[in-house]
């Protein structure tokens, strides 16, 4: 592999892992308040600062 | 509520991590234009030393979320609030999203430049123990059968782990390495060009813009989390349970001995 080809690896990888992290973060935020909901019958307030 | 409380609120609030989204993505393009285009190529290893700029403030980020998890897990033995045991969650999480993407990234440079993805190397293996320790810390949490427990028996590990954390740092000064010697955090002036220390900071001042970003959105996201286990809760015992706040601590076999 070219010397830039590790470079854009590294960007890429960084990139992909913290964007991935982030979106899973989103989607248990997601299923939390979904579980709230459907245990409470309303819907969730957003998590108290 | 005390003023530290509430600025720590405001911080953390949806707008917080607004703000903190803005300010992260403004800095990491600004790192990559001077990491990428203005930072010179490394007279001995060339373009590929370019890795620098990712590598070194995720290592950098690893330090400091263990460190978080360390005086957040202190404060929980000290005080037993459900919010240090929060706080030492959520930056472990973090804490081993950065350290798998600095071994990854490690890897990465260390290819073109040692001729090897990986070596037995006293700094590559102290930080996979390190990554290990915060595995396990994860995975404790998971087992723990009351909130408590796991919050007491993580904030101890959260304590004792912590030891690596300058094992790491101090391996290429204490043993013969591979890894370069510090650059930057070492007695006396860093060895390294200025162009590229200024690189270098302003990519490390990016990422922690970004772990902080990380961190407040993964502390709501416990918070969330822990609110829909309290209703569930009160939904199976029917006793409703006060402010949203976890359960005392009962061993669930215990409370299903009293609740038959």
């Amino acid at each position: 592999m070219p010397e830039l080809g590790y470079v854009a690896a590294g960007y890429l990888t960084t990139a992909a892992a913290l964007g991935g992290y982030l979106l899973r973060l989103r989607h248990r935020a997601r299923r939390a308040r979904r579980h709230a909901t459907a245990l409470t019958g309303r819907p969730a307030r957003p998590a108290r600062p | 509520m005390k003023r530290s409380e509430r600025m720590m609120a405001r911080l953390t609030g949806r707008r917080g991590e607004q703000v903190l989204a803005g300010a992260a993505v403004a800095g990491l393009a600004t790192s990559a234009v001077l990491s990428l285009r203005v930072a010179p190529p490394d007279a001995v290893q060339g373009e590929v030393q370019r890795l620098m700029y990712v590598h070194v403030p995720a290592a950098w980020l690893a330090y400091l979320s263990f460190t978080v998890v360390f005086v957040a897990s202190a404060a929980y033995l000290l005080t037993s609030r459900t919010r240090w045991d929060r706080l030492g969650a959520a930056a472990a999480e973090v804490g081993v999203l950065f350290t798998g993407l600095t071994i990854v990234l490690g890897a990465l440079w260390g290819k073109p430049v040692w001729g090897t993805w990986w070596t037995w190397d006293p700094r590559l293996t102290t930080t996979a123990v390190l990554l290990l320790i915060y595995l396990a810390y994860l995975a404790l949490r998971r087992m723990a059968d009351s909130p408590g427990r796991r919050a007491r028996w993580s904030a101890v590990l959260g304590v004792v782990g912590f030891v690596d954390v300058p094992i790491v740092h101090m391996s290429v000064v204490w043993w013969r390495s591979l890894h370069q010697a510090p650059t930057v955090l070492r007695p006396g002036a860093p060895t390294i060009a200025g162009s590229m220390l200024a690189a270098l900071l302003v990519a490390v001042a990016a990422f922690t813009l970004v772990w902080a970003y990380l961190l407040t959105v993964r502390l709501r996201v416990g918070r969330l989390e822990e609110r829909a286990a309290t209703q569930a809760l009160s939904a199976r015992t029917g006793r409703p349970q006060s402010n949203g706040q976890l359960p005392p601590v009962v061993d669930v076999q215990e409370r299903a001995r009293s609740d038959a």
